[in-house]
């Protein structure tokens, strides 16, 4: 845990294409081991080591500075109150 | 003898997955000429913010045929494995349990219930003293021995989890020639429908099975039908409730 204030992921745990986009734009993207792959082919955030699950979706614990512009700033992810 | 052993809580953001130790233990077992280990599987487990896990909260459990007199050195072995191995920052729990001597429907309860509500390590200790199911913790604060009994639990039910790796395997290929693969134990679709031996599979990149019945199952879907294929393998997304 990096005590970045961890936003969620809008489009919970099937909007793959817009997982697969995230990842495909953010430079901190590393893949989870294999048994934790959910997609497995190409880049997605739920694939990612980073990405913690939650009952309906994922928090991002990325390294700030390399995630901020993928996640921190788009609209797919909804800030916590 | 049969016994399972799980473990929990071993790894962080940058560490060996669980499923890796898990796989090791289970190569020294053989190494050691202790026995025979089978499928490494995971175990998905509540995800609650109550509850302290890494990224995912899965447990992960294989099952082996050992020598009874094996049984302690490798509990303790796997025991000093984990305390050397886990992640900084992780809270590793083991569980060894003895097939025969354990009463099964409790401990798959258990199992069950921790996908659906935080339990605590004094229920887990409890239980597993009961049961007389070794349990122990090996760093930080041994939050991993919910986990790892529960795993246990839940390996011993045989109808849940997902197998650690993928079939090295592609193509159209029969039932019959499929239920030769290793690591393959039956084919069945996934509503239940049965296949015949003679049934062609198209087969996905790098199938994974999954725990149905105590057996390793490869689920398939129909396929369209093309050149007489009937079935198709699933995509990860698709297993992700096993
Ligand atoms: S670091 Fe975060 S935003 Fe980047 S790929 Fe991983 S989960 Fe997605």
């Amino acid at each position: 845990m990096d005590g970045r204030d961890a936003a969620e992921f809008s489009g919970g745990k099937e909007d793959w294409a817009r997982a697969a986009a995230e990842a495909e734009r953010c430079a901190a993207f590393v893949p989870d081991v294999e048994e934790e792959l959910v997609v497995a082919e190409g880049r997605s955030c739920y694939d990612c080591r980073y990405r913690r699950w939650s009952a309906t979706s994922f928090t991002c614990h990325g390294p700030a500075n390399a995630v901020a512009p993928s996640v921190s700033a788009h609209p797919a992810v909804a800030k916590r109150p | 003898m049969r016994i399972l052993l799980s473990i929990d809580d071993t790894d962080n953001l940058e560490s060996r997955g669980t499923g890796e130790l898990a796989s090791l233990i289970a190569e020294d077992l053989e190494l050691f000429g202790w026995g025979r280990s089978r499928h490494v599987t995971r175990h998905q487990l509540l995800l609650h913010p109550d509850i302290p896990y890494t990224s995912h909260n899965s447990a992960m459990c294989f099952e082996a045929e050992i020598d009874e007199e094996a049984l302690e050195p490798l509990i303790r072995h796997a025991g000093a494995f984990l305390q050397r191995e886990s992640a900084p920052g992780s809270d590793p729990g083991l569980c060894v349990a003895v097939v025969d001597r354990v009463a099964g429907v409790e401990m798959l309860h258990f199992g069950e219930r921790a996908k659906e509500t935080v339990l605590t390590k004094e229920e887990a200790y409890a239980l597993a003293a009961r049961l007389g199911v070794h349990l122990s913790e090996h760093g930080g604060t041994g939050q991993g021995v919910v986990g790892a009994l529960a795993g246990a639990g839940l390996r011993l039910g045989g109808n849940d989890g997902r197998m650690k790796g993928s079939l090295d395997i592609a193509g159209v290929m029969s039932v019959a020639d499929l239920l030769g693969v290793p690591g393959v134990d039956a084919i069945q679709g996934m509503e239940g429908e049965t296949v015949a031996p003679e049934d062609l599979v198209r087969v996905a990149d790098k199938p994974k099975t999954v725990m149905v019945g105590g057996r390793s199952v490869l689920m398939v879907a129909p396929a369209q039908p093309e050149d007489g294929v009937r079935w198709q393998t699933l995509h990860r997304r698709e297993l992700r409730r096993f």
